[in-house]
């Protein structure tokens, strides 16, 4: 209550705040440029702008001179867009310059430039701004950015904006003289141009235009034109538009009736605004607080402030409001009169920014103290706003805030997080501020260890030192060598003497740490116990004797450095030390004797020198005995233990303990074949299994549905059983007997298996079965057995009650259409088990029965769980889903509902994913005018879809969209669209983002990561992982180095289905693809990569080629065809499509088919001149591969290549010739050869080399050899030297050498050089001469530089590796 | 008088109750300049304190109170400077007590002698 009134004085303030504003509009710039001092405050004030735009200007020069770094301000810059919906005229200026500098700017990033020239920049009057326009226009024109119709669209609307009088004729004539064709949004700026001026007749022209080409006319059209006849004043025909639209079958909207209202709202004519106030009510339309805002702002404008009372009772006051009040509060502030002492503006307004952060969520929080700070009503809002957080305990609101103040170039300390910890009440509280910390780049120092985290861990968690050191470690990737001794010092602080004894023994401690060396020493002077001194010291004894000497020195110098009366601390010491048998280094004994100087008395002497013999050894009684472990089988490979068990039996050493061993590694890998006949040759032997091995066996009959052996497992296992079976191995017997109806036996085994009952259930795979188990019965709608099963796994705590072991329950009524039933259900999982399974399942049925009854129910239960927001997002993915878009349109348009846009994202992704198009366009319809949601990512998706399903003409009306919406596309979205267009041969309608620039996407989640990210090389794959400290990632990460495949598959999903915003990256999705490949798990591995195609990325190239090749090899080649739709030329290229395809056909046994479709119609349509886009060519070493895998074809061939031999291309031909050698057909090699190939400049033999040196054929390498010898063309000497290089291989590997050397002299003579053959082959003739006692009289070359450049032979035919 | 980053610089906070009883307590600490310096801002550490104070001259000791139960600064601290070197004096001049560190006007006073 209080609060509104104090809004509605504050409103009122308003109106007379805004005669000063229109005064002050002079100021305001000046103000802007006083905002910068406080970030760069080492700026004297007094040569304001001029110094400090040079000192910003210094530093831009330097860091932001490649397009990359412009990519990263533009993206900054749009944060801020996206952020505050503002942005500073110097960060433009900056940019401007930037680009003036590097002279180079894309046409995406001129499009931000461009955008950014109108109300983003709200400091700079309407004049400035086009004039700033007009020169980003010309700079951009200057640097021959190619402009498309998006860019003229951006100018319109910046024009706009700006109320810039131009005229539309001469707008359009430009355009036509650039050739560019004005599309919708083009003419409906036009219109809304005309129509700030009033002028309805140049409007009109425009629609005109617009009918005459038949461009669909839209509200944004229609609102323009009742804009243009309330601006003139003619009420009456404003209104009139209304009745036209409904004809025209389009409903009138908010904007509309504001537009409406805000023409009579300039007259002063409240009347009128009221009863279109009145008529929106009955007719449906919602108008939220920000419309009547705007109707104040007009009333205050046009003079008639004692109005503004009246329209306040109209204010809802949901939460947007407060946002919007809030924006007026924020103007009342400037306008405080300012607190001056010491001729400092003291900053005010700290009393607003308690409330925000006690109140608002963390966005909200930074924008206004970003606000306060920019215009100078608060110099240190955001520092003081994350130092109230801190005091609140607002901690999570403390990490958002700290990211902003980091952003905003202030550093982050440690002691900044010592309040997050002292005030954690959880170990989680501790892991989120360790975690924050990581992510803002302060790693944890010793003493925030020591002094605030370990201690806050020790309060909140049960758990011993060494766990909760290995929690510590594991979360944070802290090396134990900095937490050992932070928790020993911990303890020792708080005088836990024996667990840090315990501890010290554990994890050894390095006395050389001076800070633990003070911390025991504290201890000492604290208790005065030279017992538990020494064992502290005595644990470096573990370690050896040596050690023991050197810590006892120094810790025994560091106690005498700090007290007086030294005889009196160290004798006690000394003595005790003495009885331990741990001694001092002779060193360490002068430096303390020295150190005592006068106090050394007879008695230590004595005592030291007693110290110092080496008859001492330390007694380690006084420590429990540790073990080590010798590294078991079972930790070994398969791979392994095979070679192990192999060598036994070669050996005759005993393989029973091997066979046991690979028999649990066979289980593991469920390898059944192997293992069933491992066990038989096992039992045959008599060897009794041990209780793990069946269990390890029953889970393996249980996952290839073995029901009898499995059952026989079983039975054997239970009776000899008198430890715990692990949950899972039950869980998977118990789902084999339930999918084959055996529920009473599933029963009583999931009754009656010993479990270990204090062990929780963990992990998905247990959830994944039991869920299993239940859904098999759901699915035939057993109803009793559902719940009898569940009631079991529940009682024996096998599984953890959510949402997907509750889905059955409610699923086995529906599979029944027992509605009732599903409801009760329903309602009970809610109260028992606060879950909703089958929530969205059900609200659909219910909105498609239009039973309102149960659907009221079901949201007030989901409310009652899930709170009213996500029940309301839920509710209007299930209208959408039924296709009910008003019903959905209604609540999103609830005043002041809260945009999540996570859960938005998280619905186009399945949309996508399931193929949903028809939901997706529904639901970004329908947010039309909701600006608070994320339409870019929704666009995205749509985008997506579209080029899933192949339709361009849709794919690019969601660039048309873009435009209407004002929406910056992303350089993502731009080169998915460009790929797309070319991959079907479509013209692209704007400049395609360059390849380098793809590499900053720009979605929410790799946003974070950008700062932290460097250049990717080529390929890519070397380049480091973007930090991480999702556990699920890590996790993902850990599993892909171990190989763990399925881990890492089950990670990913869990990701996928997570809404965590991070996601595994391009490099993470590459490492899985490449691994499945390995793994011949070519399905999945395909899958993957399709999916990820999808969604616009690709595996890295390497990645693919490999993928791609052993799909080649397994003969895949229907896959690879689907595949091939996917792929960029470049993508081809670098992955060697083209020969992959051809192997892959010929592995299938298609090679006829490849020839027909593939080679022959590539020769056919071959042009004379063109040929050598690679992606067109025939691959050589394929052509050679399928001639000789079907000879049947030669004829053909031989056809084919004299028909491309016509058109100048020789490839055919090549593989001919190599073909004939490889067949050692030399008659009709030679024929072939003096033809054309002679005298080309370019031939292959590649294929031809490795038969000759696999086969050690010298017939084939002297042909070889003889035929490149004569060639006529210009062939490079590098290719002469590889075939001569070839016969000198094989002449050696038939130790040949005088033969090898007299070859290699007579081509030295011809004029090869020694530089031209490989190294290797050189060595080989020198090593083969030195058998026969020669000596080989050239000097070798030193290797070649590896970056130098590559032979040709090697460059043309890498195809074929 | 800003301070820039900061320094990784593990200084713990020293014992004094055990220093009192153990340390010669030196003929030097009575003479060295120690400065109480009071409303600090929150975002100003030891580290922090000590490169402002060495402005002002050689700093052998700087601390910044804090709460251990809560974490927080308390808004206070203390810089010692060597003896005999005129330390700190510049901070304490009558008239010129006050400076500005981090957004706040801190104000530095003669610390009493704890001895």
């Amino acid at each position: 209550m209080l609060r509104s009134i104090s809004v509605a004085r504050n409103l009122r303030n308003l109106s007379l705040l805004h005669h000063n504003l229109r005064n002050v509009e002079i100021n305001r710039a000046t103000v802007v440029n006083y905002s910068g001092i406080r970030c760069h405050p080492s700026v004297e004030r007094n040569d304001v702008s001029l110094s400090f735009s040079r000192a910003i200007h210094f530093t831009t020069t330097r860091f932001y001179d490649s397009h990359e770094d412009i990519d990263k301000s533009l993206l900054r810059l749009d944060q801020e867009i996206r952020r505050t919906g503002r942005v500073a005229r110097q960060e433009i200026d900056e940019l401007l310059q930037d680009i003036r500098d590097t002279k180079k700017a894309t046409s995406n990033q001129s499009l931000m430039m461009i955008r950014c020239c109108g109300e983003l920049v709200p400091s700079e009057t309407a004049e400035n701004r086009t004039k700033l326009v007009n020169e980003v226009w010309k700079t951009m024109q200057n640097l021959n950015v190619p402009f498309d119709i998006s860019h003229y669209n951006a100018l319109l609307r910046v024009y706009l904006e700006n109320e810039e009088k131009f005229n539309p004729t001469e707008f359009l004539q430009e355009l036509s003289s650039k050739g560019l064709e004005p599309n919708r949004v083009t003419y409906q700026r036009l219109i809304a141009r005309y129509c700030q001026e009033g002028d309805i007749e140049g409007a009109t022209t425009i629609l005109q235009h617009m009918k005459d080409k038949q461009l669909p006319i839209n509200e944004h059209a229609f609102n323009s034109l009742v804009e243009g006849h309330a601006k003139a004043g003619d009420m009456e025909s404003a209104e009139g538009m209304i009745p036209v639209m409904r004809q025209a079958g389009l409903e009138p909207n908010d904007d509309t009736f504001v537009t409406l209202m805000c023409g009579y709202a300039r007259k002063g004519d409240m009347d009128n605004v009221n009863r279109i106030v009145r008529e929106c009510g009955e007719g449906d339309v919602i108008l939220i607080d920000k419309d009547f805002m705007s109707v104040i702002y007009t009333l205050v404008a046009n003079g008639h402030e004692h109005l503004v009372d009246s329209v306040i009772p109209l204010l809802t006051k949901r939460t947007g409001f407060n946002q919007d009040a809030t924006n007026l509060v924020l103007r009342m502030l400037k306008e405080m009169s300012k607190v001056v002492w010491n001729e400092e503006v003291q900053p005010s307004g700290n009393f607003f920014l308690q409330q925000l952060v006690r109140t608002s969520p963390s966005e909200e929080i930074v924008k206004f103290s970003k606000l306060m700070m920019e215009e100078g009503v608060h110099s240190h809002a955001l520092s003081k706003a994350c130092d109230i957080a801190l005091q609140a305990k607002e901690f999570d609101k403390a990490f958002d805030l700290l990211e902003a103040y980091k952003e905003s170039g202030a550093p982050i300390r440690q002691h900044f997080f010592w309040p997050v910890f002292a005030g954690s009440k959880s170990e989680k509280n501790v892991y989120n501020g360790l975690k924050s910390m990581k992510y803002l780049e302060v790693p944890p120092s010793m003493e925030t260890l020591r002094d605030y985290v370990i201690p806050a861990i020790f309060r909140v968690s049960k758990g011993s030192p060494d766990q909760i050191l290995e929690r510590l470690g594991s979360h944070t990737g802290i090396p134990l060598v900095v937490l050992v001794p932070a928790v020993m010092q911990s303890l020792l602080s708080a005088k836990n003497v024996e667990p840090a004894i315990q501890f010290a023994q554990k994890y050894r401690l390095r006395f050389s740490n001076p800070q633990l060396r003070r911390a025991v020493a504290d201890v000492y002077f604290r208790d005065r116990n030279e017992k538990t001194f020494v064992q502290i010291i005595g644990t470096a004894s573990l370690d050896g004797e040596d050690r023991a000497r050197e810590a006892v020195g120094l810790m025994v110098m560091d106690i005498l450095e700090r007290c007086r009366d030294k005889a009196e601390f160290i004798l006690p010491i000394f003595k005790e030390l003495l009885k331990c048998g741990i001694g001092l280094s002779n060193s360490g004994a002068e430096l303390i004797q020295n150190n005592l100087g006068d106090e050394l008395t007879p008695e230590l002497a004595n005592v030291i020198t007693q110290l110092t013999s080496s008859d001492l050894s330390p007694k380690l009684e006084m420590y429990a005995p540790t073990r080590n472990q010798p590294q078991q089988l079972e930790e070994k490979s398969v791979a392994e233990l095979e070679k192990m068990h192999e060598e036994a039996l070669k050996n005759g050493k005993p393989t029973r303990g091997l066979k046991k061993a690979l028999l649990f590694a066979y289980c593991r890998k469920r390898d059944l074949d192997k293992a069933q006949s491992l066990r038989q040759e096992l039992a045959a032997d008599g060897f009794i299994f041990p209780v793990g091995l069946q269990a390890l066996l029953l889970d393996l009959y249980s996952n290839s549905n073995m029901i009898e052996e499995a059952r026989a497992m079983y039975t054997t296992l239970k009776a000899s059983l008198d430890s715990p079976v692990d949950d899972i191995k039950i869980l998977h017997y118990a789902g084999l007997l339930a999918s084959n109806d055996l529920i009473d036996e599933c029963v009583n085994v999931l009754e009656t298996t010993p479990r270990d009952e204090s062990r929780k259930p963990s992990g998905g795979h247990q959830q994944i079965a039991a869920w299993k188990i239940l859904n098999s019965c759901a699915e035939k709608g057993q109803v009793e057995n559902t719940s009898k099963l569940f009631q079991v796994l529940q009682a024996r705590n096998l599984m953890h009650v959510n949402n997907v072991t509750l889905g059955p329950l409610v699923k086995s009524y529906i599979v029944k259409d027992d509605m009732e039933g599903a409801l009760t259900e329903f309602e009970r999982c809610v109260r028992d088990h606060h879950a909703t399974p089958w929530k969205q399942d059900l609200f659909c049925k219910f909105i498609n029965a239009e039973d309102t009854d149960r659907l009221q129910k079901i949201i007030d239960l989901s409310t009652s769980l899930h709170g009213e927001v996500n029940t309301m997002y839920d509710l209007v993915f299930a209208f959408i889903q039924c296709g009910k878009l008003r019903q959905a349109k209604k609540i999103l348009e609830t005043p002041g509902l809260r945009s999540r846009n996570d859960k938005i994202e998280l619905t186009c992704q399945k949309y996508l994913e399931e193929n949903r198009i028809g939901e997706l366009e529904n639901l970004i319809k329908i947010t039309t005018d909701l600006v608070h949601l994320d339409r870019h990512t929704m666009y995205f998706y749509l985008l997506q879809a579209y080029c899933k399903a192949n339709d361009a003409d849709k794919a690019l009306s969601v660039w048309t969209s873009l435009q209407e919406e004002n929406i910056q596309p992303t350089t993502e979205l731009l080169s998915f669209l460009a790929d797309f267009l070319r991959k079907n041969n479509l013209p692209i309608p704007f400049a395609p983002p360059a390849q380098d620039e793809e590499d900053v996407p720009l979605t929410e989640s790799s946003r974070r990561f950008i700062s932290g990210r460097g250049k990717k090389s080529e390929l890519g794959d070397e380049a480091t992982l973007p930090r991480t400290t999702n556990p699920l990632v890590k996790k993902f990460r850990q599993s892909i180095e171990i190989n763990d495949i399925d881990v890492a598959l089950q990670m990913k999903q869990r990701l996928d289905g997570s809404d965590s915003s991070e996601k595994l990256g391009l490099q993470d999705l590459s490492l899985l693809v490449e691994k499945m490949a390995r793994a011949e798990r070519l399905g999945e591995a395909t899958k993957l990569t399709e999916e990820m195609f999808d969604r616009g990325q690709h595996p890295y190239p390497r990645v693919l080629r490999f993928l791609l090749g052993r799909l080649a090899s397994a003969g895949e080649a229907d896959v690879l065809d689907r595949l091939e739709k996917k792929l960029t030329p470049e993508l081809k290229r670098q992955s060697m499509f083209n020969t992959r395809l051809c192997v892959a056909y010929t592995n299938a046994g298609k090679g006829r088919e490849y020839f027909q479709e593939h080679i022959k119609k590539t020769v056919d349509g071959l042009q004379l001149s063109g040929g050598d886009d690679s992606s067109q060519s025939v691959p050589l070493a394929g052509a050679t591969y399928v001639l000789i895998r079907h000879e049947d074809l030669l004829s053909e061939y031989e056809q084919c290549a004299k028909q491309a031999e016509e058109k100048e291309n020789y490839v055919l031909t090549n593989s001919l010739w190599n073909y004939h050698l490889i067949k050692k057909d030399f008659e009709k090699a030679k024929e072939v050869w003096n033809g054309k190939l002679k005298s080309q400049p370019r031939v292959m033999f590649r294929s031809v080399m490795v038969e000759a040196k696999v086969k050690q054929d010298l017939d084939i390498a002297n042909e070889l050899a003889s035929h490149i010898g004569q060639a006529t063309g210009d062939m490079s000497s590098a290719t002469r030297a590889a075939a001569s290089g070839c016969l000198l291989d094989v002449l050696c590997m038939k130790g040949m050498a005088n033969e090898a050397f007299a070859h290699l002299e007579k081509s030295l003579k011809q004029g090869l050089s020694l530089t031209e053959y490989h190294r290797e082959t050189l060595l080989a003739v020198q090593l083969e001469m030195q058998k026969v006692n020669k000596k080989f009289p050239y000097e070798i070359p030193p290797p070649r530089q590896p970056r130098g450049r590559r032979q040709p032979v090697e460059a043309s035919d890498s195809d074929s590796d | 008088m800003l301070i820039h980053g900061y320094l990784l610089l593990i200084k713990p906070v020293p014992r004094f109750h055990s220093r009192k009883k153990f340390t010669m307590s030196s003929s030097a600490a009575r003479h060295a300049t120690r400065i109480f310096v009071a409303n600090l801002p929150w975002t100003v550490g030891t580290t922090e304190l000590r490169q402002f104070g060495s402005s002002f001259g050689r700093v052998t000791h700087a601390s910044v109170v804090f709460d251990r139960n809560t974490g927080l600064s308390k808004g206070y601290g203390f810089l010692v400077y060597a003896n005999g070197e005129g330390g700190g004096e510049g901070l304490i001049k009558p008239g010129n007590s006050t400076h500005f560190l981090e957004g706040n006007h801190i104000t530095c006073t003669l610390a009493h002698n704890t001895n």
